[in-house]
């Protein structure tokens, strides 16, 4: 079946004429706060998650215009060190972590399925209130005043000395874990036992793949950061002394204990990129997808090597030489599965019939984003150049390549991919073209020199600085104003659409996976009847028919 | 087929399993109460505890009749477990290297408990001031005069920058690592016309850091 | 290839506790069974960072972990709430296939001695609690032991041992107390009927949530009284 006649079963009779969607088919904001469909709860989660990346965006913002001068003149050290706190905190636990998979994944999943909705509707939403409710815990510890701890909270810092309110960003960030965890137990059922007939394990999307290996992931590791905040909770309260080395506990233990989830949830927040770039290099080259078992089994080797890497935060605290030089083999493991895809994704792109469009620009420029991000990885794993690099502004840029180049930039370009199926549609192609230029280029100039300042030696979370970075920080300040100007062009025209924009058709990409077999936006329940899948994801067959 | 086929499992294999489960909480209380040295008692308590997980997961939880895939993720949350305790467990164990430079847990701690002390007492006095009210506690006053008069050590007015004539004829002018030493080895260097009677008197660093201080204000 | 287009007559005998978005029960029944052992597997993991951090102090401070473990922890009330758990265990076994088997009138009672076992357990812990508090041997700071005869603070770490055992048991008995709460709702819903062989998939799944938490137990008991 080809696009122009796929939408069979959006419609019974296959026309483009309006029918009731998932956006208008009840009214009022109890229908929205209060309901099970899959698709409402993704937007509620999109539109809450962009939110907190505005704050967070913010703060970040603040504290780059604190660094334009080597003297602290903006801010005071202690408020300096509050905004980065909660830029950290906000940026991991509200935006990052969630970004992709409650909101988009939230919403394409059933689709991509042939489903009416997730496994558990209602465990969906009481998981998205459980994430309003721990980010209520986060935004009134800002409204309170903030803390200094760092969003990684080591002791004995956060246990014996920090001022601020602690307990209760501990307690916000305890809560959000059990709505990540609900969600991949959610996505994994789902996965498993709710598949249109025909859709083979290996008929599946690599969207889907993605989602499956990130909510392993967060089922495995996000309950060890839960008692790991409770245990720190106690540790303030009463020190328990487990982690306080002046009551007799070992601080590096505690960094075990965080990082055995905080280094796999960094997987939490790339997977679902790496899924989302699959899917668009794919449509938007008009070819099917190169290595695709390559791409799908990278996908759960990342997931399970992931847990064995952690220590490698930790070669400079105290860490055992032994468990060092294992942790940072094992490390180097990590970049195999990675550049994997990476391979993949280029070769998919070799003689395909590239659509020069504002998600394939968006998808290229995650590409070389992350490979910087990735390759600058390996320096740091190595565990003697992370001896000089080591809680410097390279190790910031590092991992703002990987998580703010990686997850963001697929973030948008899985908002701009999908944005005709969630809202019906258009937005303005070249703005949107234009707009990548200004956010690929501001980005870059953002993050690329604090790799320079960092290398140099300029240390991280440093609110005064000496002279010789001002260069460096100056251009990384311009950068970021640059890129946030960016992002709110976008959000921008991304709203005009919403009044302004084309109608979409149901089908704009021709691509074909099930989910652009209905209509546009989604019916209620999805689909007309019960989709079967006849073919694989990637099997664009007009492509032949045209070489 | 899950939550079909145990229906047929019989009512006496509940209770030959709990009986089992009775029988083996009465082994690992028998093993502790009989005293095995530690290694062998936490080798068998384990085993015995791990044999009555089995049994209720097996049956209990049915697990004997669930789908494969079910007790494979079972089972994939111990395995996962596991590489959080060995890896902890590496490391925490071969630390040797860093213990033996800094001092082992208790030494340590024993550090920092004195340096906690020395914060409180600390308090907000100056170095120089907190090096005059340790002249005064520490003992050195019983030896050491503020007016160069001799007694049975050197005076500390003027000592600070000042050349001093050893024991064994060499030269040397007191200054930071000079006053350190001689608190900390007192018989490592001997002012010439003194004896070598200095006592260790286990000052800290932190304490090394005021005294000094307080003797340049000496004049 | 519309393979069902659902009308009204096939609404209409469908089975009241299948919903909208599933096939059939079938469908439905493996996928919740899927779900919860995936909700066991984040509990064991959360248990796990209880685990490891006793293992990591028990490495530590190898003799107050033996030493108090012995002196002031009763083996006998830990054997008692053993065998109490155990037995619940057993009932709710026996519960969970009186509700397979559609048999109203043992489930209700089978519940209930379950929960009264589950109770007896927190009596025996709460009796065991305000002894130790009596007697000081509390965690962190509010450690006093050494009037009682413990060990001193801090150099032996007694402060940490009773933390670890106050954070273990602790989060156990929160467990345990959430278990009661399950029990007793799935009492009320039995006596109305919803529990029967149609509908028995949530009966499991308080069952599964039971003997997990009994299976920590098990490892509990010999870590924190028995081991030399």
């Amino acid at each position: 079946m080809s696009p122009q006649t796929a939408n069979t079963y959006a419609h019974p009779e296959n026309d483009l004429t309006p029918e009731v969607n998932y956006l208008n088919a009840t009214k009022g904001l109890k229908s929205w706060l209060l309901t099970l469909d899959h698709k409402r709860i993704g937007v509620m989660y999109l539109v809450t998650i962009l939110t907190f990346f505005m704050v967070g965006g913010l703060l970040a913002l603040g504290i780059r215009a604190e660094l334009f001068t080597p003297e602290g003149d903006l801010f005071t050290a202690a408020t300096y060190n509050k905004m980065f706190t909660l830029h950290g905190a906000i940026m991991v636990f509200l935006v990052l972590v969630p970004a992709i998979p409650a909101s988009i994944g939230n919403f394409v999943l059933p689709l991509m399925l042939g489903q009416k909705d997730v496994a558990f509707p209602k465990l969906n939403l009481a998981s998205f209130w459980i994430y309003i409710f721990g980010a209520a815990f986060l935004v009134f510890t800002l409204i309170q005043g903030g803390v200094d701890t760092g969003w990684t909270f080591y002791t004995p810092y956060s246990s014996d000395h920090a001022s601020g309110s602690v307990v209760l960003t501990l307690t916000g960030a305890f809560i959000l874990g059990f709505s990540s965890i609900l969600t991949g137990l959610n996505f994994i059922v789902t996965i498993h036992k709710m598949r249109a007939p025909g859709q083979t394990w290996r008929k599946m999307p690599l969207m889907l793949w993605a989602l499956y290996a990130t909510s392993v992931i967060q089922v495995l590791a996000t309950p060890v950061i839960a008692i790991t905040l409770f245990l720190l909770i106690f540790e303030r309260i009463l020190e328990i002394g487990i982690f306080d080395p002046s009551m007799g506990g070992d601080p590096v233990l505690f960094q075990h204990f965080f990082w055995f989830y905080s280094h796999p949830v960094v997987y939490v927040m790339v997977l679902p990129a790496f899924g989302v770039i699959s899917e668009t290099v794919s449509v938007h080259s008009r070819k099917h997808i190169f290595g695709y078992m390559a791409i799908a089994g990278s996908s759960v080797s990342i997931a399970a090597v992931g847990f064995l890497i952690w220590g490698h935060h930790m070669f400079l605290s105290g860490q055992s030489e032994l468990q060092g030089a294992i942790f940072s083999f094992l490390t180097f493991g990590v970049a195999i599965p990675t550049a994997i895809k990476n391979f993949s994704w280029i070769a998919t792109l070799w003689k395909g019939s590239i659509r020069w469009n504002t998600v394939m620009f968006y998808t290229l420029g995650f590409i070389w984003i992350f490979l910087i991000g990735g390759l600058t990885g390996l320096f740091l794993a190595t565990m003697a150049t992370d001896v000089h690099l080591h809680d410097t502004y390279f190790v910031v840029a590092h991992f703002h390549y990987v998580m703010m180049g990686g997850t963001l930039f697929a973030l948008i370009t899985a908002i701009h991919h999908w944005w005709p199926k969630m809202t019906g549609r258009m937005f303005n192609e070249t703005v949107g073209k234009l707009t990548f230029w200004l956010a690929f280029i501001g980005y870059n100039l953002t993050f690329f020199p604090q790799f320079v300042a960092g290398t140099q030696g300029m240390p991280r979370r440093y609110h005064q600085y000496v002279p010789e970075f001002e260069v460096w920080m100056q251009a990384s300040t311009i950068g970021s104003f640059i890129f946030g100007a960016a992002l709110f062009i976008m959000l921008g025209y991304l709203i005009h659409s919403l009044f302004k924009g084309v109608k979409a058709p149901h089908n704009p990409w021709g691509a074909v996976s099930l989910e652009w077999e209905t209509a546009t936006p989604p019916i209620e329940h999805n689909f007309h009847g019960l989709p079967v899948c006849t073919k694989g994801p990637y099997d664009f067959d007009e492509i032949e028919e045209g070489a | 087929m899950s939550g079909h086929e145990h229906e047929h499992m019989p009512l006496k294999t509940y209770f030959i399993i709990y009986g089992a489960l009775l029988v083996l909480t009465v082994v690992t209380v028998g093993v502790s109460v009989i005293g095995l040295p530690s290694t062998l008692s936490i080798v068998v308590a384990m085993a015995v505890a791990t044999v009555k997980a089995v049994l209720v997961g097996t049956w209990f939880m049915h697990l004997k009749y669930d789908r494969k895939f079910n007790v494979f993720v079972f089972l994939a949350s111990f395995w996962f477990m596991a590489i959080f305790f060995i890896f902890t467990m590496t490391d925490l164990s071969s630390r040797g290297d860093i213990l033996a430079v800094t001092g082992n847990f208790e030494q340590r701690m024993d550090e920092a408990i004195a340096s906690e002390k020395f914060d409180e007492e600390a308090g907000d006095m100056t170095p120089e001031e907190l090096g005059a009210s340790l002249y005064a506690n520490k003992g050195c006053v019983g030896c050491h005069s503020l007016d160069g008069s001799k007694m049975v050590g050197p005076s500390f007015k003027g000592l600070y920058g000042r050349e001093e004539v050893m024991a064994d004829g060499s030269k040397l002018t007191a200054d930071d690592a000079y006053i350190k030493e001689s608190i900390l080895e007192p018989q490592a260097k001997i002012v010439e016309g003194y004896a070598p009677v200095m006592q260790d008197l286990g000052v800290t660093e932190d304490e090394i850091v005021a005294i000094t201080a307080y003797i340049k204000t000496l004049k | 290839m519309n393979a069902n287009e659902g009308g009204a007559a096939a609404n209409a005998d469908r089975n009241p506790y299948l919903a909208h978005h599933f096939l059939d029960k079938f469908q439905q029944d493996d996928a919740v069974k899927m779900g919860m052992w995936l909700f066991l597997v984040q509990e064991l993991l959360f248990f796990g960072g209880l685990f490891m951090a006793y293992i990591s102090m028990r490495f530590l401070y190898p003799e107050t972990f033996l030493q108090e473990a012995l002196a002031h922890l009763d083996w006998r009330l830990g054997a008692i709430n053993t065998v109490a758990l155990l037995t619940s265990s057993l009932t709710m076994a026996l519960a969970v296939r009186a509700a397979q088997q559609g048999k109203q009138k043992q489930l209700v009672p089978l519940l209930g001695v379950t929960a009264v076992l589950a109770l007896a357990f927190m009596g025996i812990k709460y009796f065991e609690y305000s002894h130790k508090i009596h007697d000081g041997l509390m965690p962190g700071i509010y450690y006093a032991g050494e009037a009682v005869g413990a060990v001193e603070a801090v150099h032996h770490a007694p402060q940490i041992f009773f933390s670890v055992y106050f954070m273990m048991t602790g989060v156990h008995g929160l467990h345990v107390l959430i278990g009661v709460g399950l029990i007793g709702y799935l009492m009320w819903r039995a006596t109305k009927g919803e529990m029967n062989e149609n509908n028995y998939s949530f009966v499991d799944n308080v069952g599964l949530y039971w003997h997990l938490v009994d299976l920590i137990w098990i490892f509990l008991f010999p870590l924190l009284y028995l081991v030399k």
